[in-house]
């Protein structure tokens, strides 16, 4: 097919032009980057990192690192040796981070907090990836979007390879994939097994974030972290006196694209309760 | 196929097994066109695919395979088992245990859940979960898209036909009739599950505190609280590179981990701090050259695959310490070492090798020897050549760990000839009629390799 063709050579081509090193980084194309909207969450991914302590962030949050002498890890080295180490820890997870929208809002309103957006696409991924060394390069006399990053991930089977033990202090699930099929129903990004492992990584007080144009899923939602003994939904006035769900209603792709088609938005929030103590 | 000895009668005698549990296999769930595996010929008994003796050694759990059945039985002081309940679970159960206490089975499965379901089923409480479930499932069905959700033309359509065939899809699945609880999950398979109970000793006092451990075919190992706070994950112990199939917790502060990859891993797991890796890879090796009738096929040591089948926790009284016996598949061999100094840099863990004359399927662990069951139905160290002297072949082997008078001080497994009589029954029963498929029965012994991923995900459309 010469279209098909076509198309991939014009996505080569942009994403080498993109990629060069030299010269300033340009904004990529969306188009280029897309991607049918479903991915399969229980396929076999071969993904890094093998724990959170393997993983190394520094190359994704250059300007939040710095440099001291630690002794060697070799076994019987005496040395000491420069180590690159992180300032600051992810606080915010943006989890199927898409196209990245909610990302680029959120990066310049906490400027002293590493967001993390994650993203099971490829492609998508890369596209992210590009237009935050875009946005770093443009806005580097400001020093803005050096606190953003993007990975790509399978959260729903990896999450705790990533984050420690309330590591996080907001997650965001934005407009997932909401999985019609009752048979699908164990793809869906929220259930209530799954709430124990964002139980897991959020500290006490964080909140997770939920927001979808689907009313079943919504309702969903709200079933299963109500259900979950580690969440409380946070009520109708604070939830409107946070900044982030007005973020999250206007900035998203998803967001925009209901707007546009004139839908309806549910937006639910959970705030992480303590532990009790062991009966 | 895992055997449990109990001196008598066998414990899972296939003609013990009722049929009924069949009516459970069939899923109205799935979509037509949908490949499933279902078993061809109904008439068949199922296949007995993990078994578990109470901490009482009152009561056996079996699950067996094709019907997803979790069965409970009473053994009576004659010997005999007496089938008091079986539940069919909606996916196909990979991983039992039990409670400290006896109460709770613990039952992982395919699809990564956990399920608490209590011992001794009480008509009740299974009537009280039935009638629950039934409403659950009554509910009207409404489809989760609407119009505004759906934008496309095509969407739209479907959306209608949705609405139109809404009753049909009203019922989606088989209610659960008995009780049972859903305790925890993991996104990928489980593997295994392990219960500890332990006193938790602080500086003031004695805390009785009791975790779940669980495993995946995703490297992860999860350290859960145990019921009712099974919601709580306290930690996770990360390093596996391959999946883990084993957990075994020699004391309770220690867990040991093996699967796909070339060592087993020793962790302190409440510190979800790794403090050991042990090597199988050389022994392994050695043991799959040297065995007889091997000349001609030649092994490479890069073809080497090692896949942890089975681990168990041995108590030497006589030694005075703890060893762990590991099994890997189709390997004719038990491989075992001391937990003694586990971690200790200035004294690395010897791993000991007892040779076998076939394949080790499953050990039961005795006072001062254990019983392996042995695979004679295919060639020692093959998971797929035939064996040819299946009839002298005995299924079962006794083993003790002692000294010689020579040497007291030098420790070896020796064959236990107290045990003979008792294993002589079994090892004289001939092999079961009809012969099973070949393909069948390697697919019933030897699954534990088939956990490991194959390449070739990354190449998805972009």
């Amino acid at each position: 097919m010469a279209g098909e063709a076509n198309k991939r050579q014009k996505r080569e081509d942009h994403r080498n032009a993109v990629n060069k090193e030299t010269g300033s980084p340009q904004l990529p194309r969306k188009k280029l980057y897309r991607q049918r909207a479903h991915a399969n969450p229980f396929s076999d991914h071969v993904l890094d990192p093998t724990s959170p302590a393997d993983m190394d962030w520094t190359l994704l949050y250059p300007a939040f690192t710095f440099e001291r002498l630690e002794p060697e890890t070799q076994p019987h080295a005496k040395g000491l040796t420069t180590v690159r180490r992180m300032s600051k820890n992810v606080e915010i997870a943006d989890i199927g981070c898409g196209f990245g929208g909610l990302l680029f809002a959120l990066a310049p309103r906490f400027p002293d907090t590493l967001v993390l957006g994650l993203e099971i696409r490829t492609s998508v991924t890369e596209f992210v990836q590009e237009k935050i060394r875009a946005l770093r390069h443009q806005n580097a006399s400001e020093g803005l979007y050096q606190n953003v990053a993007c990975i790509r991930a399978n959260t729903m089977k990896f999450l705790p390879n990533f984050f420690t033990k309330g590591q996080l202090s907001k997650i965001f699930l934005c407009f997932p994939d909401p999985h019609f099929k009752a048979r699908k129903h164990k793809a869906r990004i929220v259930s209530i097994t799954l709430n124990s492992e964002y139980a897991y990584v959020l500290r006490p007080g964080g909140i997770v974030y939920t927001i979808t144009d689907v009313e079943d899923l919504h309702k969903w939602m709200v079933e299963h972290f109500e259900a979950h003994p580690s969440f409380e939904r946070v009520g109708e006035a604070e939830q409107e006196a946070d900044q982030c769900v007005d973020i999250m209603r206007t900035e998203t792709e998803e967001g925009k694209k209901v707007e546009r088609n004139k839908g309806v938005k549910f937006v639910a929030l959970f705030k992480r309760l303590e532990d009790p103590p062991w009966p | 196929m895992e055997i449990s000895f109990q001196p008598g009668p066998k414990p899972h005698q296939p003609s013990q097994i009722t049929q009924e549990g069949d009516q459970g296999n069939e899923e109205p769930e799935g979509p037509p066109g949908k490949r499933r595996k279902l078993d061809t010929s109904p008439e068949k008994p199922p296949n007995v695919t993990k078994l578990l003796v109470s901490h009482s050694n009152d009561h056996v759990v079996a699950v067996t395979g094709e019907d997803k059945c979790v069965r409970a039985f009473a053994v009576s002081s004659d010997g005999k088992l007496e089938q008091l309940s079986q539940r069919c679970m909606p996916k196909r159960p990979c991983a039992i245990t039990l409670t400290a206490d006896d109460n709770t089975i613990l039952c992982g499965d395919k699809f990564g859940d956990v399920y608490g379901l209590p011992l001794l089923s009480s008509p009740e409480a299974d009537a009280a979960a039935a009638r629950q479930q039934e409403e659950a499932a009554s509910k009207s069905f409404v489809p989760s898209a609407t119009n505004l959700t759906v934008h496309s033309g095509r969407n739209r359509k479907a959306l209608e036909n949705q609405l139109k065939s809404a009753n049909q899809q009203a019922k989606t699945k088989e209610p659960l009739k008995f009780a049972h609880e859903l305790l925890l999950g993991h996104v990928s398979m489980l593997t295994d599950v392990a219960f500890v109970a332990f006193d938790e000793v602080t500086s003031l006092d004695r805390k009785p505190r009791s975790y779940i451990l669980t495993s995946d075919r995703d490297e992860h190992i999860r350290i859960s609280r145990a019921p009712p706070q099974a919601h709580i994950i306290e930690g996770y112990c990360l390093g596996h590179k391959e999946f883990v199939s084993k957990l075994c917790l020699p004391k309770p502060g220690i867990l040991v981990s093996g699967g796909g990859d070339d060592e087993v891993f020793v962790w302190d797991w409440r510190d979800s701090r790794l403090i050991d890796k042990i090597s199988l890879r050389n022994a392994v090796f050695k043991t799959l050259s040297k065995r007889p009738g091997q000349g001609a096929t030649k092994v490479a040591e890069d073809d080497v695959t090692i896949a942890v089948s089975g681990m168990w926790t041995f108590e030497s009284a006589a030694r005075n310490e703890t060893r762990v016996l590991v099994a890997c598949e189709g390997v004719p061999a038990l491989f075992h070492f001391s937990t003694l100094n586990v971690g200790d840099e200035q004294h690395p863990t010897n791993l000991e090798v007892l040779l076998l004359s076939g394949n080790p399927l499953d050990v039961a662990v005795l006072e001062d020897s254990i019983i392996v069951s042995i695979d004679n139905c295919h060639e020692s160290g093959s998971i797929s050549v035939a064996r040819q002297d299946q009839t002298t072949t005995p299924r079962l082997q006794a083993f003790e760990y002692a000294s010689s008078e020579k040497d007291p001080l030098n420790f070896s497994w020796r064959p236990d000839e107290r045990l003979d009589g008792y294993l002589q029954k079994a090892n004289s029963q001939p092999t079961a009629e009809p012969v099973p498929d070949p393909k069948a029965l390697a697919d019933l012994l030897y699954g534990i390799e088939n956990l490991r991923k194959r390449g070739g995900e990354e190449a998805e459309s972009s």
